[in-house]
This record gives structure tokens, sequence and C-alpha cells, in this order.
């Protein structure tokens, strides 16, 4: 099993008497990205913000690459981490290329080549006073000052926020190159497509607490049937299918999720006079649909 | 040093145009010293018309206007003591806070640097621009006071006067450094700074004028180290000195300790 690059545990912050996360479990580990979803304020960036130590948690523990987090090893710890922060704020009077050397600057090894091909492949004006940017150029730069250090450990809160979609995808793409050599990735986005594309795992967080989905799994369908069939075949059907992990009905409407193989689908199906049927994947936006529509 | 060089980049132009303007209004006043001196009888006379109260708040109610020195206490105690102590608190006020208002604060602490070493290189920042001013500002001074002086003045108590403002100025500075390391807005640092600046000087004004809260000098650097005083008797509080100095090193660390535990909210 590979090593857990980033583990917090039963992680609580109040900001003064407002509770911001409660009870926060989660891990990275090395080679793996791991989704962070949830909706505005539910708690990711102040996550993250606890991880990299700019918070002191009011309860649980974070370790690093196995080593407990504390004030006297964080800049240390830091070194093998790289972060993209959701809302970039550079100096904004000195130009790219001198940010990038402060920046560098706290890097015994720091490797130019590869900061100079990031810049390249993201486009980077260099000569442009960091408030000159557009959004997206500025987010650029994040991304540049999280990876060119070769990081072992990547937090990215919404890295693809104000990106178009040519850089999304390149981004995606070293994303997933780093993912193979053995990084491991926190990422947290409102863009539920990129997440199911590149994640592993996701983790759900709502009103600061982590939220377990047991529709969550990929394996998992979502069929829709119109039918006319007797309404007391729909009442015994979880207790003949335990495959199914929810069940919805609505006049001739069911909405099934069912996590089982091929051949119960089809036994499922047979005991249905069906109008119409549509079988799909579940989608991690339907997993978020029903975790948070209420 | 990366932090104390990035600094000391950064706020090299506020502190070039803050020590010019000083130094060019400095030079200005000393300009009109010669006519001042030569108008002595003439000039003392006419604000003996004013009135008391009035001339204890400028500290003019003893002036020898022959005297450079006591020239210089009179004019440098709004210019050099009070006026050009903004620079130096400002620069203090927001070196801490300034980067969690403009929330560049996320881009320095996600590096491998402690908040230990980064609040020392901030305090050392701070200190290298406060003193280098001070420098510049005295020697400034002393050049003018070579250049226009009519009569041969005591270089002791030239360094009393100077060391007192380099007092008040320090002192000042301190107060302000540990508002910015414990203010979460620069507005609440400068505005703190601002009205602790502007309490201390009050104080020392009431003292000056009200011979029954003289005791009030005594809390207040303003009082403790004024030039006109120092003129009349000669005596610089060696003791006080020794204590600001002090005080500005305890700044180090109570700022490294309050620092190490600061929730950075952005």
């Amino acid at each position: 099993m590979s090593e857990k690059f980033l583990e917090i545990l039963n992680l609580t912050k109040f900001y003064g008497k407002r509770l911001a996360i409660k009870d926060i479990t989660l891990h990275v580990s090395g080679g793996e990205i791991v989704g962070f979803i949830g909706p505005n304020g539910a708690g990711k960036t102040t996550t993250m913000r606890v991880a990299l130590g700019f918070l002191k948690p009011t309860s649980g523990e974070i370790y690093l690459f196995g080593e407990r987090l504390t004030r006297r090893n964080v800049a240390k710890l830091i070194t093998k981490v790289g972060y993209v922060p959701g809302e970039v704020n550079y100096y904004g009077d000195v130009t790219v290329q001198k940010i990038l050397e402060f920046y560098a600057s706290f890097y015994n090894e720091f490797d130019s080549e590869y900061c100079e091909w990031l810049c390249k492949q993201f486009d980077i004006q260099l000569n442009k006073k960091f408030e000159e940017l557009s959004l997206g150029n500025k987010k650029k730069v994040s991304i540049i000052q999280a990876l060119a250090h070769k990081p072992r450990l990547l937090i990215l809160d919404e890295p693809t926020n104000s990106l178009d979609p040519f850089v999304q995808k390149r981004l995606y793409n070293i994303l997933e190159d780093l993912k193979t050599s053995g990084v491991g990735i926190l990422l947290s986005s409102h863009v539920l497509n990129e997440v199911e594309k590149l994640c592993n795992r996701v983790v759900f967080i709502k009103d600061g607490k982590i939220v377990n989905s047991p529709l969550f799994n990929k394996a998992t369908k979502k069929i829709t049937l119109v039918t006319d069939s007797d309404s007391k075949i729909v009442e015994n059907l979880e207790n003949l299918f335990p495959e199914i992990v929810e069940l919805n009905s609505q006049n001739s409407n069911l909405l099934i999720y069912f996590n089982g193989s091929t051949q119960r689908l089809v036994e499922l199906l047979n005991l249905f006079k069906f109008k119409d049927i549509l079988i799909e994947d579940l989608s991690l936006e339907d997993v978020f649909d029903k975790l948070y529509e209420e | 040093m990366k932090i104390l060089r990035w600094e000391i980049k950064r706020n090299f132009r506020a502190f070039f145009l803050w020590t010019m303007f000083i130094v060019g209004i400095q030079f200005m006043y000393f300009a009109l010293f010669p006519s001042f001196a030569g108008e002595d009888g003439l000039f003392s006379s006419k604000l003996q018309l004013l009135p008391k109260t009035f001339l204890r708040i400028f500290g003019v109610d003893r002036i020898d206007f022959s005297d450079i020195l006591h020239f210089f206490s009179m004019q440098g105690q709004i210019w050099i003591f009070l006026f050009a102590t903004f620079y130096p608190t400002r620069l203090a006020s927001s070196i801490f806070v300034k980067e969690e208002n403009e929330k560049t604060i996320e881009f320095i602490l996600s590096r491998p640097i402690s908040r230990r070493r980064y609040s020392i290189e901030k305090f050392v920042s701070v200190t290298f621009y406060l003193l280098t001013y001070d420098l510049v500002i005295t020697f400034s001074i002393l050049g003018m006071f070579n250049k226009y002086k009519v009569k041969p003045f005591d270089m002791g108590l030239f360094w009393k006067i100077a060391f007192s403002f380099w007092a008040v100025h320090i002192f000042m500075t301190a107060v302000s450094i540990i508002f910015s390391v414990i203010s979460r807005r620069k507005t609440t640092a400068d505005t703190s700074t601002f009205f602790a600046l502007g309490f201390f000087y009050v104080l020392s004004l009431i003292a000056r004028v009200y011979e029954k809260y003289k005791y009030l000098r005594n809390i207040t650097p303003f009082g403790i180290f004024d030039p006109a005083e120092l003129i009349k008797d000669a005596t610089f509080n060696k003791v006080a000195f020794l204590l600001v100095a002090l005080i500005y090193l305890g700044t180090l660390f109570f700022s490294i300790f309050y620092y190490e535990r600061k929730d950075i909210y952005i």
C-alpha cells in the first residue's frame, strides 16, 4: 500500500465560537488524486489551510509524510508540498519573473529548467506585473509556483477556476503524469466532471463534516423506469434485491440506484412491464445533487 | 535572508522619499536659522507677546534664538520628534499585517520558512530602515548645524537630542510592530498606531502646559525625551533610553511568540 502523504485525523476547527469543520478525517496517499467536494463554505479551504499549518486545529491531528505537523516542523514538511490557493493574491506591483525568482529562492535544489518548461506549457507572461494579469493568468502563475519545486504532495484549491479549456486540459495531463510518478494530490473543485475524470477517490464535505454517500461507487447504475407494473412489486423490490442502494418511486416513475451484476440487473428488469427505460452510469453530479439537495 | 532582502527592496522607495522629505524640510528650516539668529532680540520680544500656554506647547518659552541647538529643539520637536516618527511607525504597523491584508501571506507561508525566521527577518528589515533613517537624518542635521551655526554649539548636547529622537522613534516603532503582529486588518494596525502616537504626544503637551500634570511627562517618550527640557537642564535619561532599547528587543520576542501561534485568516 502507498505511503500516506497527508493524513487528517478528527480535525475540528472553530473560528471563535463558529464551527468551521468538525471531525474531518481523510488521507491522500502517493500516486492518487483525491477529490474534495463540497459547496461554497462547506469547509474545504479551511481544511486545506489547517493542513498547511496556516491555521491551528482546535482539535485533531495532521500528518504530513508520516510526521505529525507542529509549528516547529511545518517549514521542513512543507518543502515537499505544493499549494494552489483558491484566490490568488501575490505581489501586485512585482513582475511575474521576480515573483518566480523570489519563490525559487526558498528551495535549495530548484530545477530552473522544469520551471521554464512549465512557464512555456502555461504560456506565462513573465515581464508583466502581477496586478496586470487576468484572473486566469494569475491562476497559471499560482500553478507554476505549486509545481516547479517538484513537490510530493499537491494541495489544489479549485485550480482550474478561471482557466480556459485548453489550459485546463494541459493541467489535467500534468496532474495525470504527476500521479503516475507517485505524487499525491488533494483536489478541491466545483467542476464535477473534472473530478470524476481525474480522481481515484472522492471525499464529500457538507456543513463542515465529511459525508459518506453509499451511492458513490463507479459501478453503480442509475435506472429510470416508466412502468405499468403493480405497486406491490415495488414494495418488495428492496427485499428481493439487496443490490438496490436506493429506490424512489413516484406514480409510474421509478428511480433505482443499483450496484450489482448485469445478470441481477436483467432479473430485476424482468419483473417490470416498462414503457420506457434509461440505464446510466452514476455520475458524480448525481451523487452531488443527492447529497446537497436538502 | 530571503524575506529580509525582499522587504528591503520593496520598502526602499518609501524610505527614500520619507528621508528626502524630512531632510529637505530640515534644510529649509536651517536655511532660515541665520535670519532668526540675527533678529534674536526682535524675534524673542515678539514671542513674548504670545500667550504663555502657546509658548509652552511649542517649547519656545525659554529659547535662545542665537543658539542653533535651541532653534533645532523648537522646530525639531514637531518635525523630527513627531512628524518624522510617521515613517518608521507606518512601516512597522504594516510589516506583518500587510501580508495578511493583501493575502500574500499564503504565498509566503506555503514556502519552507518557519514563522520564527519570518518574524525575525521582518523585524530586522524594520530595524534596518529605522536605524538607517535615523542615521541619515542625524548626520544630515549635523551637517546643517555646521553649515548654518552662527556660534559654536555643544556637541554633547547635540548627541543627547539625537539620541532622544532616536528613542522616540524606536519606542513608537516597537508599539507599531506589536499592533502589526496582533491585528488582522491593516486599517486596525494603522489606526491603533496613529492613536498611540497622538495619545503619547498629547500626554506630553498636557504635561508641558499644566504644572499639576507635569508627572505625565514620565509616561510618554515625548515627555521623557522632550528636547525643550533637555536644552534647559542638559540631562539625558540614560535609563529610559536603555529601557526603550529593551522594550524594542522585547518586541522581537513578542512578535516571534505571538506570530508562531497566530491563526492566519485570509
